[in-house]
């Protein structure tokens, strides 16, 4: 059946998700390398066939994870590496856009090919479009294979017959004990999206590009001297006030982490054609992809079934 | 119209005291420093506010002496 492709190197699978797992197979079975768009699989079992298959035949299986690609990420990775934020210590990631997610269909007919999104059968929702990006940095950041985790979901706002959740939160354990923390829902974009990376010493947000320190190096002296006359002169002396100050969001500005036209997308299928030339994967690539799938999915196990997920030691792939 | 004539000896005399305004406001920001212990490179870094707040002693000079000036001229008419 693949015979027509057999003269090609490698193939890009950008197809709605439940179909990943067949395609994958049987063109690394035909001795062609694969880059599949992430998330892996619909299921678990999927996505471990799926690494199965790669490791049997020797073909090459990339997971469209861009982000371990994205130059402000392997950048932030060193930074984290070298200490410069401390010890990390928790990881808040969220996705929030304000859109229905849906497409227009030409007839009702086609309602569940093309708004395959909104289904159960064909997709995890929020969970295996948007989270499985976020969660493969906390994870690969952390430098840990969750443990376990809890969540809640529901369809809050876009109750128009769709089977996924338009709102999750959970919260994913780590041997070390940092926490990762994630949020996603589809009717405020207010604070769009961003993965938090704090530490005891500073915090890193790589979708802004910034990084923060806990302890922001004064301002000059002479901006010090200037403001203390300032508020001599102007501020007025209060009689009696707050024993207590509320602790508000830092105002440091920050830095940025590495100057950067955003083309993480592009990097990646350099470095799967790279790959394929070399005939060599990238150490751990896979092992990335595999483990945001897993954690995506088994999020989505805890909300459904509103209990504790432990990580399966038969879904944790060792390093390389 | 009146010409009004600058003469090389009123530059120079300008010149003189932006200079002085100038090593008052090197002077403010050395004391900053020390009193805040903030980084000696501040002395270059900071420059521009330095810069800005000569031209503020400036005016404030050139307020003094331009109300000095009026006083003066005032006792002198009566």
């Amino acid at each position: 059946m693949l015979d027509e492709f057999s003269d090609l190197d490698g193939i890009i699978i950008a197809t709605p998700l439940h179909e990943h797992v067949h395609i994958t197979i049987d063109f690394l079975n035909a001795g062609i390398h694969v880059f599949c768009e992430k998330s892996m699989a619909r299921t678990i079992e999927d996505a471990k066939q799926m690494v199965d298959t790669s490791v049997q035949t020797g073909r090459i299986l990339q997971i469209g994870q861009q982000r371990l690609f994205n130059p402000v990420y392997l950048d932030a990775l060193e930074r984290i590496r070298q200490g410069e934020i401390g010890q990390l210590t928790q990881v808040r990631a969220f996705w929030h856009r304000n859109n229905d997610w849906r497409r227009p269909i030409p007839g009702p007919e086609l309602e569940r090919k093309i708004n395959w999104r909104m289904y159960r059968e064909y997709s995890g929702g929020l969970m295996t479009e948007l989270a499985t990006y976020q969660i493969q940095v906390a994870n690969w950041f952390i430098d840990q294979v969750p443990t376990q985790v809890v969540g809640s979901g529901s369809i809050c706002f876009w109750k128009d017959g769709r089977e996924v959740y338009d709102q999750v939160a959970l919260v994913y354990d780590n041997p070390n004990g940092v926490k990762c923390i994630y949020d996603s829902m589809i009717a405020n974009k207010h604070y769009g999206l961003e993965e938090q990376i704090m530490g005891n010493l500073g915090t890193i947000e790589p979708e802004a590009n910034r990084i923060y320190s806990e302890n922001p190096p004064p301002a000059p002296g002479i901006r010090q001297l200037v403001y203390n006359i300032e508020s001599g002169i102007f501020d007025v002396i209060p009689i009696g006030g707050a024993t207590w100050l509320p602790e508000v969001a830092g105002t440091d500005p920050g830095k940025m982490i590495k100057s950067y036209d955003n083309n993480d997308t592009y990097l990646q299928l350099v470095g799967f054609t790279k790959a394929i030339k070399t005939g060599k994967h990238y150490p751990n690539l896979l092992r990335e992809g595999f483990h945001a799938t897993v954690a995506a999915l088994l999020g989505l196990q805890a909300m459904d079934t509103n209990a504790v997920v432990s990580w399966p030691a038969e879904y944790v792939m060792k390093k390389e | 119209m009146k010409n009004i004539t600058i003469t090389a000896a009123r530059l120079k005399k300008e010149a003189i005291i932006l200079l002085v305004c100038f090593f008052a406001a090197v002077g403010l920001n050395i004391y900053a420093i020390s009193k805040y212990k903030t980084d000696w490179s501040e002395l270059i870094s900071q420059l521009p506010i330095v810069l800005g707040i000569t031209f503020l002693i400036y005016f404030l000079v050139l307020l003094f002496r331009l109300v000095f000036l009026g006083i003066t001229k005032l006792i002198q008419r009566n």
